[in-house]
């Protein structure tokens, strides 16, 4: 029998507790990382990590998920999947990021990127209303909360003017459907 | 005449309009009959993936249910986002059992069998139209115009899916507009991301990104910019737009644009204007619109 079993893997933060879990959600295999530096030297947006790709890695196998929780790299990470196509241990980084967001979203932790969580919960809601994206909707209540109203403003008319946001909301005719998908799968996480 | 499922996703109904106008002119002149999948609902994009693994599958899956019972088996996304988001969801439903269970649980009474292949639009048009077939009904040839293909990141970086170009040198949109008549520029920024959904929300974290896709443009000598994606498109055409001051914008046109200005279909003058930087400029200089 595998040492600490017994131990909640999803109540863990810290430790071999918490690469386990990592390995787990996400499905890829961290401890294959040899540390060749391939992903972030690669990355588009590393000048605006505080912990880089290759990083992320090696902290996911120490089990240093509090400060990888807490980084800013994870919301800073496009999902350009530059990383994951060129590891050379088939390690899906992005798809890893994706666990860490996931994980950082449902133990409530204050993201550094505040707007990016807010564009992607706006997005969300959006489907979840109509079932496509209702953008001219979406891009107000996002600057409005934001607090960047007066800065796109130039940018939204513009857009209009090109007849590039339409006025009216495409509502899917199976609306119910889709929200019932929605509310299974937080049920599903609560029980 | 062959069929084929059409997805055109959220961004072609609003911000990309002109590229779903483009997208029908130029599949009916090749005689490529697009049934829209009904109902079809949002990929949920970046958005699921980075909130709710599940999520982002039961999305997709939706569509893809739909698609099925409709009896579409091919299914073709423009948007390198949404085609992303379908295959990738596809895929790992074909591949575990347990995983499409959990799915099909979530949008039930929808079901997924797993049947569907999503196609991107420079795989339709390469290998299931042909190249020759394109060749054989052009009206005319884009005179030579020096264009850089730029294909983003998602559209062959499909992960454990073999991809249907390479993913790290793609041709097929370069092996297309030098069928068009057009010289398509080696350049080094093909690949690279225009910053996805962060251009909109930390818009000062990827301007960098589209820079320098724009000046490794300008290095070569590029007149316009050729993409299959929107968000690629709007992103680097926002960019240039705002950026004007820095010489470094061209116009970033659909490659269905061209191929529609190839194979003579109607674009309306108003179909030019969606773009922030206005491309009529280039198409006059090469005798390609009155």
């Amino acid at each position: 029998m595998e040492q600490g079993s017994a131990i909640r893997t999803d109540k863990v933060l810290q430790g071999a507790g918490f690469s386990r879990w990592l390995k787990e959600a996400s499905g890829e295999d961290v401890f294959r990382c040899y540390q060749c530096l391939k992903c972030s030297t690669g990355c588009p947006m590393a000048e605006a990590m505080d912990i880089l790709p290759h990083q992320v890695i090696r902290m996911a196998q120490l089990g240093r998920g509090e400060e990888l929780l807490h980084s800013e790299t994870i919301w800073v990470c496009v999902s350009c999947y530059t990383c994951s196509i060129r590891c050379p241990n088939d390690i899906h980084i992005a798809h890893v990021m994706d666990a860490l967001r996931e994980r950082a979203l449902k133990e409530g932790i204050p993201p550094k990127r505040e707007r990016v969580v807010l564009f992607h919960q706006l997005f969300l809601a959006s489907i979840r209303e109509y079932g496509r994206v209702y953008e001219a909707k979406l891009l107000a209540k996002y600057e409005a909360k934001s607090g960047e109203l007066m800065k796109n403003i130039p940018l939204g008319v513009a857009m209009f003017l090109k007849g590039k946001i339409a006025l009216l909301p495409h509502k899917v005719a199976n609306i119910k459907g889709v929200r019932e998908t929605f509310t299974r799968l937080e049920e599903g996480e609560e029980g | 005449m062959k069929k084929i499922g059409y997805y055109p996703g959220c961004s072609l109904l609003s911000s990309a309009k002109d590229y779903n106008a483009s997208i029908h002119a130029v599949f009916d002149k090749l005689g490529v009959v697009l049934e829209e999948v009904e109902d079809w609902i949002c990929c949920g994009a970046s958005s699921a993936h980075v909130t709710d693994d599940l999520l982002a599958l039961a999305l997709p899956a939706r569509s893809l249910a739909l698609s099925e019972r409709a009896g579409l088996s091919d299914l073709l996304a423009p948007c390198s986002a949404c085609f992303s988001r379908l295959l990738l969801a596809s895929e790992r439903m074909k591949g575990d059992e347990d995983l499409a269970h959990s799915v099909n649980a979530a949008i039930d009474p929808l079901h997924y069998q797993g049947t569907v292949e999503v196609k991107n639009i420079l795989d339709v048009l390469v290998n299931e139209v042909g190249i020759p077939e394109i060749s054989a009904r052009l009206v005319r040839q884009l005179d030579g115009m020096r264009v850089v293909a730029y294909y983003g990141c998602l559209l062959t970086r499909t992960m454990r899916i073999p991809p249907f170009d390479d993913c790290e040198d793609p041709q097929s949109m370069d092996r297309i507009l030098a069928a068009l008549g057009a010289e398509p520029l080696p350049w080094s920024a093909k690949m690279d991301c225009c910053g996805g959904s962060l251009g909109l929300s930390e818009e000062g974290l990827t301007q960098g990104l589209c820079r320098n896709i724009l000046r490794a443009a300008r290095d070569v000598g590029a007149e316009a910019m050729v993409t299959t994606c929107p968000l690629c498109q709007a992103n680097v055409d926002i960019f240039a737009y705002k950026h004007k001051d820095e010489d470094i914008s061209m116009p970033v046109l659909y490659l269905t644009d061209l191929l529609g200005v190839a194979l003579g279909c109607h674009l309306k003058g108003s179909h030019w204007r969606k773009k922030f930087i206005d491309p009529t400029g280039v198409l006059k200089r090469h005798a390609l619109l009155s």
